[in-house]
């Protein structure tokens, strides 16, 4: 008897360290996979509702994709040719000459130029060779940037590839995946497992749809910020609308999101128009996004909201970032949301089911109740 | 609409007529429960209808533990059982090929008031849950209330078997308090 408990512990440890390890190794096809399974899952409710007005599972899905797909590109084909653009300046030594070629430059030289006027510089102070190593030093990144640019695109098209594969499948096949889980159940854990299964994937659902309606809210209000943005400054509807979207994807990630989206923000306006209003504008839309986030949003979205200490976030955050990049970031909030709920359920409703037959009642005879 | 509708029960039909050889499907049919609903209910039913395999004297659920599941009786038998408050084993009833238990759990979703328990080997349950009915009546109203119904025929009539009994295990112990009263008048 206790072999048999020496060799089943035996087996979990080797089984569990085996699967961290292929998880390790397959962290490269891991995020795809994973973003495809939480996209999906939060998708599918669209699926069951167009169903249920009588509309094709096969189209809602083809629906779904083309929607997704059309944001990608829209999102790509405003945002690429800019950085192309600006990468290439920056990176050719010739055009790099003229130093007015680059916008990123001539953007550093107006900012400086504006807080000398403010008096936040000394007028003494030669900024022209600080721009100028600068340059550089940006004219070097830009190289690199280049260079691993055919990397990325590579990397891009496999990630959309597995991504979309996985979705389709999963939102095809979503309710036969459920039911091939219960089935695996034992016997003995079967009312209790489908029981926990179902609350777990109920509640999970609501956190996810949650982070999903808030930030599509925040995104909503940051595009409409934006706008009035755009109307003091050369900002295009397009940007304003890429930078919203940038703003509540990037907002998932607790504490670090939103400095990271303000940043990016910035850095588009750098590239594409060089305006300062417009840049300063893109910080007090994160600012108040923020706090309209913390204050009326979260709490109205998401009343049941599960709270992450600021440690296991920033900690989450950046295990995520070493599993699966950027992406690994803004999923590993979620991911770390999703693993409280279940744990919060498996502490609270296991406590429900007692399966041993011979086991005395702890509830006493309850026939009244039925 | 109207097309969409027409071409959906369509596609029900012929996905029922290829489900026509399932040994479920045709156990399933001849079930009271599920005589009188739709095509496309059905298909629902049977999306979520899982079967579950038990050996002899294996626990299927037990009592004071929530319920949130219905079992049919495919293949063998079960025990059901209570146990009182001093932990005695109370033989109820034993349920064989076709019969449903445990249906009180899919509309109340409260706690078991008795033990189930497969009496033979290989005996096979189909279930279907309380999430799954839910589903079901929120998808196919008319077929959920259809369903319903036919759980609460089969409650009201257990519950007027249950009485009968009552009844006369009351008729008993009246007649043995009055033959007790005789015994102790000598």
């Amino acid at each position: 008897m206790r072999e048999d408990k020496f060799y089943r512990n035996f087996l979990i440890v080797v089984g569990t360290v085996i699967g961290v390890g292929v998880i390790y190794n397959g962290r490269n096809l891991l995020t795809p996979v994973f973003s495809a399974l939480l996209v999906a899952y939060i998708t599918y409710p669209i699926v069951l509702s167009a169903q249920k007005i009588g509309i094709p599972k096969a189209m809602t899905i083809v629906m779904i994709f083309i929607t997704m797909v059309g944001l990608i590109t829209q999102i790509g084909s405003t945002l690429i040719p800019a950085v192309n653009q600006e990468v290439r300046v920056l990176s050719n030594p010739n055009e790099y000459k003229d130093i007015a070629h680059s916008r990123l430059i001539k953007t550093g030289k107006d900012i400086s130029r504006q807080l000398r006027q403010f008096g936040l510089i000394r007028k003494t102070w030669k900024n022209e060779q600080i721009i100028k190593e600068f340059s550089q030093w940006i004219a070097e990144q830009s190289t690199f940037l280049l260079t691993s640019i055919g990397g990325f695109a590579k990397k891009t098209g496999q990630f959309l590839m597995i991504f979309f594969f996985v979705l389709i499948f999963a939102l095809l096949d979503g309710d036969k995946f459920y039911k091939k889980t219960v089935q695996m159940l034992p016997n003995s854990l079967f009312e209790p497992g489908l029981f926990i299964l179902k609350k777990t994937i109920d509640l999970l659902g609501c956190y996810l749809r949650g982070i999903v309606i808030e930030n599509l809210i925040l995104g909503v209000i940051s595009f409409i910020m934006l706008l009035g943005v755009s109307l003091i400054s050369p900002l295009s509807v397009v940007l304003a609308f890429v930078i919203a979207f940038i703003i509540a994807v990037t907002n998932v990630i607790r504490i670090i999101g939103p400095i990271i989206g303000a940043i990016i923000g910035v850095l588009l306006v750098l590239i594409t128009t060089t305006d300062f209003i417009a840049m300063l504008g893109i910080i007090a839309v994160v600012l108040i996004i923020q706090l309209l986030d913390n204050v009326l949003i979260l709490p109205l979205v998401m009343k049941e909201q599960v709270e992450i200490h600021p440690v296991f976030c920033v900690l989450g955050v950046l295990l995520g970032g070493q599993l699966g990049g950027v992406l690994g970031m803004i999923l590993a909030i979620p991911v770390l949301g999703s693993v409280k709920v279940i744990y919060r359920i498996l502490a609270m409703e296991i406590k429900k089911f007692n399966m041993d037959p011979e086991a005395p009642l702890e509830f006493g005879f309850q026939t009244s109740e039925t | 609409m109207k097309i969409i509708e027409k071409l959906i029960k369509r596609a029900s039909h012929k996905a029922l007529g290829d489900l026509a050889e399932d040994e479920n499907y045709l156990f399933l049919r001849k079930n009271y429960l599920f005589k009188e609903i739709s095509a496309e209910a059905f298909l629902f039913i049977m999306s979520r209808l899982v079967e579950r395999r038990y050996n002899q004297d294996e626990l299927i659920f037990k009592q004071d533990n929530l319920g949130i599941c219905l079992f049919i009786v495919k293949q063998g038998t079960a025990d059901i059982y209570l146990r009182t408050s001093d932990n005695d084993k109370l033989n109820y009833t034993k349920v064989r090929e076709g019969a449903v238990f445990g249906e009180m759990s899919l509309i109340t979703s409260t706690y078991r008031t008795t033990t189930a328990k497969a009496a033979e080997n290989d005996t096979v349950l189909l279930t279907l849950s309380t999430f799954d009915l839910n589903a079901l009546s929120d998808q196919f109203p008319k077929d959920g209330l259809n369903i319903l119904k036919g759980i609460t025929n089969t409650i009201s009539e257990n519950l007027i078997k249950t009485t009968k009994k009552l009844r006369s295990a009351k008729n008993e112990i009246d007649e043995l308090r009055v033959k007790l009263e005789k015994y102790e008048r000598g």
